[in-house]
């Protein structure tokens, strides 16, 4: 996994799996204090649960983020049926 | 412990006790559609109950015992000794559950499966499963959220398609096995054409407090596919631990899918229970009205209520200090229910109220109070019913010492409103320590049943008298001597019904449970219609054990040899039997009762049955009291032991044996003088003596009468509480203290201290 962090936009890429979720959890806390964050998962090739469960921690406390959805069509599919991508 | 807890501990051991009295009165009479409705009310409300203070457990097993019911509320199943059977297994696991809770112990996950799996499989005998996943899982499924319903019904009415619910609910540790269980979702979602998930994300922590590693969420998934999906579902989650998992499916049909109600809609549960629900809320807020820490699970309740009537709760934000919104919202939902006007329920919200907490209705309030507290009340009480008695010992102080006869008089004048006012008050504490015998009388008829089926031997218990009223400390006692003389009855007394057919007795077996008040003591009566005591074997076993001389059983008659089952030790089985031959016997009944100043009488028919009769004193928070003069020293005697007492002259006391004599009434009364017993003065006293004649029918020489007194009876401290010659001491209206003396040890020759 690759955490990249520009700006505003975070950028999550190849798979994310649980022995990322630690750094996922702090790269996202310090997201959390922008203004109007955004969470770029276009080049996201997969996650487990534990990436899953801190992106849904922050879409639910940071209603403002804005998500770039997954180019992986399954993916996309995935985390839109789940909630963290709001259409 | 939360106080939230504490209330519903209390509530399920009453709905467990319903729910044991439903049922046996189900099985003797399959007819019986109150003890039905009855049972399922109670399963439903202990559900509730339990999901609103967290405990999960017993509300899954609630929830499976109310399924199992609902075939028989609606007709299409017998309720048979089979479905009983299973139904007390699930009750004694939820008293389980309730006792692991009180003592805040962990439940043991893999018993709880099984359990639940007993229970699912008692639905099967029934209607038919609706839940498919039950077998994997025992876990109930959730209603489809109202959002989707639309759809699923929609996807139903396609042709050849079936839908399917599927709950996923991971081991909150399962990243440690390897496992990560979205890959478990997205092989589920794989199997059909998902038409919608439910991330159950209640239990996720903020961003900031969350563990990743542990798994915070669970999911409800739904699906369109073809028929013959469920086993693809078994197979994509076969590798998860069904004891730490949870992974079921069903098939929904269009009833799974109910619509939800309209604003205008009809309530979408049964309105007897939502008023039951109501009835309860309206409890809770009268017995925690203004406090915040209470208000959180009103509210849920009351907005579930609201939410099941198809209609919205206005509730502040902050509530009012006397919680009267939460009142009107219990009136407006009552209203809503059809069952008054908003205004008409408001009054009712003041008026007397009913129900498990509040007790029956009927013009009267009642309130739960602590035990401690209530103790207190009564010992208080009882002490100031011996301090008032020092008045007139301080009237005729004033009289004869003082010279103060003016005086005396305005205080006996008060003494006479003070006396009055702390009888009514006795009165009012005595009443509150009476308890109906019932509240030990329920507790058989579910023994009796599992005893007996154990045994094979049919019996019928009847119970009568129930509505006598006893000293609750009184009957807490004298719980475990009945549960033993009925164990005896069942497995000594009653035949088999081959042996009874023989002797042409009835093939079922009676037993009678017996209760009245007599004067100030209540009796209990065991009664059964078995073999009786045989005399001559009671004989030979006391032999046989050394308990007597083979020449002193001999001598003994039918009824002096039956008392023998008294003594330490006694048994007439040759084998120790699983349920009634071991440890406990009749001495510690009758020790027991005697402990409480009672008594044990037997009333024996050899072949015929036999008579087990407790009399008890009516409460044991105050004593009436001979006090008798003994050498100088002022000494009680509890009145229930004294039968008679007689004013003789000292010579007529005669020597028999070692021992003494009274002829009195053409018998001859054993008599021990006092100063003997205590070892004190000189047993040779000249003039006359007063003779007390125990029940017991030993005889007690004393010195001098003085006077009965009610006394509240204390243990003695201490190393003095060792000596069996006193029951306990008390303080007189001079302030002297009273030793009060055991009749029991006056009438066995005990030691002299």
């Amino acid at each position: 996994m690759t955490l990249r962090r520009e700006g505003n936009a975070l950028f999550l890429e190849g798979s994310v799996g649980i022995e990322d979720a630690w750094e996922l959890k702090q790269a996202l806390k310090a997201l959390k204090e922008e203004a109007s964050p955004v969470v770029d998962l276009s080049r996201l090739e997969g996650l487990d649960l534990s990436a899953f469960q801190l992106l849904l921690c922050f879409v639910r406390e940071k209603r403002d983020a804005a998500f770039r959805p997954p180019e992986s069509e399954e993916l996309r599919a995935l985390l839109g049926l789940l909630g963290v991508l709001r259409c | 412990m939360d106080e939230l807890l504490e209330g519903f501990l209390e509530e399920a051991e009453e709905l467990l006790e319903s729910l044991d009295r439903a049922a046996l009165a189900l099985e003797s009479d399959p007819g019986d559609t109150e003890a039905i409705r009855e049972l399922f009310r109670s399963a439903h409300t202990l559900k509730g109950s339990a999901g609103l203070v967290g405990a999960r457990e017993v509300g899954e097993v609630a929830h499976l015992l109310e399924e199992a019911l609902e075939g028989v509320l609606g007709g299409s199943r017998e309720f048979t000794s089979a479905l009983a059977d299973l139904l007390f297994k699930g009750f004694d696991y939820i008293r389980e559950l309730v006792s692991q809770l009180a003592s805040g112990g962990q439940v043991d996950a893999g018993r709880h499966r099984e359990m639940l799996a007993a229970l699912a499989a008692l639905q099967d005998g029934g209607k038919a499963p609706s839940l498919a996943g039950a077998a994997v899982s025992g876990e109930p499924l959730p209603e489809p959220p109202e959002g989707l319903r639309e759809e699923l019904l929609k996807a139903l009415e396609e042709d050849g398609s079936a839908v399917y619910q599927v709950v996923l609910r991971f081991d909150p540790q399962l990243f440690f096995t390897g496992q990560d269980p979205l890959v478990i979702v997205r092989e589920v979602l794989g199997l059909g054409e998902p038409l919608g998930v439910v991330c159950h994300s209640e239990g996720l922590p903020s961003l900031e407090d969350i563990d990743p590693e542990l798994v915070w969420v669970w999911f409800e998934i739904y699906l369109k596919g073809a028929p013959g999906l469920i086993p693809r579902v078994e197979e994509a989650v076969e590798f998860l631990d069904p004891e730490s998992n949870t992974a079921a499916v069903r098939q929904l049909t269009p009833e799974d899918i109910a619509p939800a109600p309209s604003p205008e809609a009809e309530p979408c549960c049964d309105p007897a229970l939502l008023r039951e629900v109501l009835r309860q809320q309206e409890v809770y807020i009268e017995q925690n009205r203004g406090r915040r820490e209470a208000a959180a699970s009103l509210e849920r309740v009351l907005l579930c209520a609201a939410s099941a009537l198809g209609r919205s709760l206005d509730l502040p934000s902050e509530p009012d200090p006397g919680w009267e919104c939460y009142s009107r919202a219990v009136a407006s939902l009552r209203a809503a229910l059809g069952e008054a006007s908003p205004a008409a329920a408001e009054e009712r919200a003041d008026a007397p109220r009913g129900g498990q907490h509040a007790g029956e209705s009927g013009g009267k309030r009642y309130i739960r109070l602590e035990e401690g507290q209530l103790e207190r009340l009564f010992e208080l009480s009882g002490e100031l019913a011996v301090a008032k008695n020092s008045i007139p010992y301080l009237v005729r102080r004033l009289e004869t010492y003082w010279g103060l006869p003016e005086a005396a008089r305005e205080l006996k004048e008060k003494y006479q409103l003070f006396e009055q006012i702390s009888r009514e008050l006795q009165d009012i504490v005595m009443g509150l320590r009476l308890i109906p015998v019932s509240q030990i009388f329920q507790r058989f008829p579910r023994f009796v049943r599992d005893v007996s089926r154990g045994l094979g031997k049919r019996v019928r218990l009847i119970i009568e008298g129930e509505e006598t009223r006893a000293d609750r400390a009184v009957l807490e006692r004298v719980y475990e001597p009945l549960l033993h003389i009925v164990r005896n009855s069942l497995d000594h007394g009653l035949e088999p019904p081959g042996e009874r057919a023989e002797r042409g007795k009835p093939l079922e077996g009676t037993i009678a449970m017996r209760a009245g008040q007599s004067g100030h003591a209540v009796f209990i009566e065991v009664e059964d219609d078995g073999r009786g005591i045989d005399p001559a074997a009671v004989r030979d076993a006391a032999v046989a054990r050394g308990l007597i001389s083979p020449e002193r059983a001999f001598q003994l008659t039918d009824d002096e040899a039956v008392q023998l089952i008294f003594e330490p030790g006694f048994s007439t089985k040759g084998e120790v039997s699983e349920l009634s031959g071991r440890g406990v016997g009749m001495d510690v009944v009758r020790e027991v009762v005697a402990g409480l100043g009672g008594s044990v009488w037997l009333d024996n028919r050899p072949g015929e049955g036999l008579l087990v009769r407790l009399e008890l004193p009516l409460t044991v928070a105050t004593k009436r009291v001979l006090v008798v003069r003994c050498s100088g020293m002022k000494l009680g005697i509890p009145m229930e032991d004294v039968q008679e007492v007689v004013k003789v002259d000292a010579v007529r006391l005669q020597r028999i044996g070692a021992g003494e004599g009274l002829a009195f009434r053409g018998r001859v009364i054993p008599v021990r003088r006092l100063r003997d017993v205590l070892g004190v003065g000189s047993s040779e006293v000249g003039g006359s003596c007063c003779v007390i004649i125990l029940r017991s029918g030993q005889g007690v020489a004393v010195d001098a009468l003085e006077r009965e007194a009610e006394v509240l009876l204390k243990p003695l401290p201490g190393e003095m509480g060792n000596i069996e010659l006193y029951t306990g001491a008390s303080i007189l209206s001079d302030g002297s203290i009273l030793l009060v003396l055991n009749p029991r040890v006056l009438a066995a020759g005990g030691a002299v201290s």
